[in-house]
């Protein structure tokens, strides 16, 4: 759908109902949104498709999200933010592992999300 | 030496002498041979003769010497009123060993004890100072004469010679008989002295027993209690170690021996929960040996034959004399690795419970929240269950938040990371994010005293959070809460009042333990676990602070922290 925003978010996440969720809510924002259900399928998606963002969740089967981190940037030099989502406690410092630009826990406030989004994205 | 003072109207001394002077031959003879009784006697005495032969020696020696009918030694019984025959020469059979004499007035040797001299009988039939004992009466007994056998504390009884026929005893006769009498005191005396010794022995070997017996006893408890047992003495030596012990030290059998405290622990492999080595003065044996009472230290040590870690909880206490003076300590100690590890899984289990929770609450939060946000002609009535939904997910949230620290807080593993924060800006800031959910209530901050502390930004964070919650969740009026920071001493305080239902007195004592919930049942219960003051607690403890309150049922709250301020920054010097 044509909008004012034609960049694109990935997000990657293990929960089918949390994929809906945040694609819901960054729709309904503009943005184009692209999902995958783990680190490999994440992988094949940007083969396809470069994001201009990327929210990735950690805790995955078949491949987790330190994973494709490092799979991502050995593949490609693109200078893509990603921003962990993470029900974690440390999420700062997972995303400080896989070298992030940012970081969101879960639960969360819909109306920070989508500021963080909006700041990533034109921080670049 | 009884000194004799001669019968009533003896003669006079001289006359007495000079009478032996001019004795005959047998008579000097008959002396010379009393004396070789007597030095005999002693001879016997010394060399260690039983009593009974002694006292049959002496009679026989009186009886012989003086060529007397009959002789007796008599005992006075411990009753003082009657004597025992215990030997005799010239009695009818069944007399010796068994015969008693009354004493008093009541024989010829109880009125010698009486007299405390000694004294001669010249006729039975004429005489008037004492009665004659039925022993008498049966042998014809006419004249006799009796003295003292002395004793230490009381005189031991009696030594007489009799005749049946009429007869006068001379004053060597007397005395003769006085000399036998003597050697024989003087033997029952060392005998006396000895059978108290072996008394005295008897009962040192018992108690040696007694004690013997009990010390196997305790070495036995000792030695098949689970728990560990060391002993230190004053030096800080152990001195004794259970089996249980020994076995926590990996040792096999024997005592070991030259360990002082730092060596235990060193062999012990001993540290803090945290890893942390204990300090000198931090070892529980040391602490008791300094008077201290030390309960449930929790400590591991690590076995490095086996290699296992095992966690020890130890209780020491120091060991006194009497009079309250240390002169060691002792500890026990039991592996209480079962309950830590059982401790440890239960707080996995929760912590890996809350994780799975936070997904779908995100999910539940996050479409009431977009539904909210993406729909402006949403009807009203919609709008509210979504809120609804919003402010459930959130409740939801909290409890899992609380679960996963109440875990993290239980394995010591809570990690502060501490920076220097400007505290009233960060009590402002919860004031107002708090004000934003706020719908009934009024979040005003009272005081804001320019105090800097050190601490955890996130976790002081979520102890005014906590605060303000309890403080809007029970003021159900909807009246203010009031925050404030001030300066009290060289601490920060921050305050959170409110004029709600209050802490009814009887449950006031409990607030802050975990899982204490001091509205329960009442119209004031508002649900929720009843961690978050312990949780707050614990954090101000960490932060060495304190965490006390005043409460009025009906009339409200004041919850009160405090935190110590960074150092060297007065209220004068701060920023």
């Amino acid at each position: 759908m044509p909008t004012s925003n034609s960049k694109t978010i990935l997000v990657v996440d293990d929960d089918q109902d949390l994929l809906d969720l945040l694609a819901f809510v960054l729709s309904s924002e503009g943005y184009d949104v692209m999902t995958a259900s783990d680190g490999r399928e994440a992988l094949d998606v940007v083969e396809d498709k470069m994001p201009n963002l990327i929210l990735l969740d950690m805790k995955m089967p078949v491949m987790d999200g330190w994973k494709f981190a490092a799979a991502f940037h050995a593949r490609y030099d693109e200078i893509t933010p990603i921003v962990v989502v993470t029900a974690a406690e440390n999420a700062e410092k997972r995303a400080g592992e896989i070298g992030a630009s940012g970081w969101i826990s879960k639960p969360f406030d819909v109306g920070s999300l989508v500021r963080v989004v909006r700041q990533q994205l034109t921080a670049v | 030496m009884v000194g004799y003072q001669g019968r009533p109207g003896a003669g006079d001394t001289q006359q007495r002498r000079r009478a032996a002077s001019t004795d005959s031959p047998a008579e000097l003879g008959a002396r010379a041979r009393q004396q070789a009784a007597v030095a005999h006697l002693g001879e016997h005495a010394l060399s260690g003769a039983g009593l009974t032969a002694l006292l049959d020696e002496g009679a026989a020696a009186a009886a012989r010497e003086l060529a007397a009918d009959y002789s007796k030694i008599l005992e006075l019984l411990p009753d003082g009123e009657r004597l025992l025959m215990r030997a005799g020469v010239g009695w009818k059979d069944g007399y010796v060993g068994s015969a008693f004499i009354e004493a008093g007035t009541g024989s010829q040797a109880g009125y010698t004890l009486l007299s405390d001299e000694p004294v001669v009988l010249e006729d039975a039939a004429a005489e008037d100072r004492f009665a004659m004992p039925a022993l008498h009466h049966e042998h014809h007994i006419t004249s006799g004469v009796s003295v003292i056998i002395s004793g230490r504390e009381h005189s031991f009884g009696i030594l007489g010679v009799y005749t049946s026929s009429q007869r006068s005893f001379s004053e060597d006769d007397i005395h003769f008989l006085q000399s036998l009498a003597n050697v024989l005191a003087t033997a029952i005396e060392r005998k006396r002295a000895e059978e108290e010794r072996e008394l005295l022995l008897a009962e040192v070997r018992q108690l040696a027993e007694t004690s013997q017996s009990r010390a196997a006893e305790l070495q036995g408890i000792l030695n098949n209690m689970l728990d560990g047992v060391f002993v230190s003495d004053l030096k800080g030596r152990i001195t004794l170690v259970n089996n249980a012990g020994i076995g926590m030290m990996g040792l096999r059998g024997e005592q070991p021996v030259g360990l002082g405290i730092a060596d235990l622990q060193s062999v012990l492999g001993m540290s803090h929960l945290d890893g942390r080595a204990f300090g000198q003065d931090e070892r529980p044996l040391t602490r008791a040996l300094a008077g201290e009472t030390v309960i449930l230290e929790d400590a591991i040590i690590f076995s490095p034959e086996s290699r296992r870690r095992s966690f020890i909880r130890t209780n020491a206490v120091p060991i006194r004399h009497d009079d309250g003076k240390i002169m060691g300590a002792v500890a026990v100690t039991r592996d209480v690795s079962a309950l830590i590890e059982l401790e440890q899984l239960k707080d996995q289990f929760i912590s890996v419970a809350a994780h799975e929770l936070k997904t779908p609450v995100a999910v539940m939060k996050g479409f009431a929240q977009a539904l909210l946000r993406t729909d402006d002609n949403m009807p009203p009535v919609r709008r509210k269950m979504l809120d609804a939904i919003n402010r459930g997910s959130d409740r939801i949230d909290r409890v899992v938040q609380d679960l996963l620290d109440i875990s993290r807080f239980h394995a010591g593993r809570l990690d502060l990371v501490m920076e220097k924060i400007y505290l009233p800006d960060l009590v402002e800031q919860v004031a107002d994010r708090e004000s934003l959910s706020a719908t009934k209530h009024q979040i005003r901050l009272t005081d804001a005293s320019p105090v800097v502390v050190l601490g955890d930004r996130d976790r002081l964070e979520q102890v005014v959070v906590n605060l303000i919650d309890n403080a809007m969740k029970y003021s159900p009026g909807g009246w203010d809460v009031e925050v404030g920071v001030r300066l009290a001493g060289k601490d920060a305080v921050v305050q959170v009042s409110d004029r709600g239902v209050g802490i009814p007195r009887e449950k006031q004592g409990h607030i802050f333990e975990r899982f204490y919930r001091a509205h329960t049942g009442t119209a004031f219960d508002y649900g929720g676990m009843g961690v978050g003051l312990y949780i707050s607690k614990e954090i101000v403890g960490r932060h060495g602070g304190r965490i006390w309150f005043e409460s009025r049922e009906g009339e409200g709250s004041v919850f009160s922290f405090s935190l110590p301020l960074v150092r060297g920054e007065g209220a004068d010097e701060q920023l």
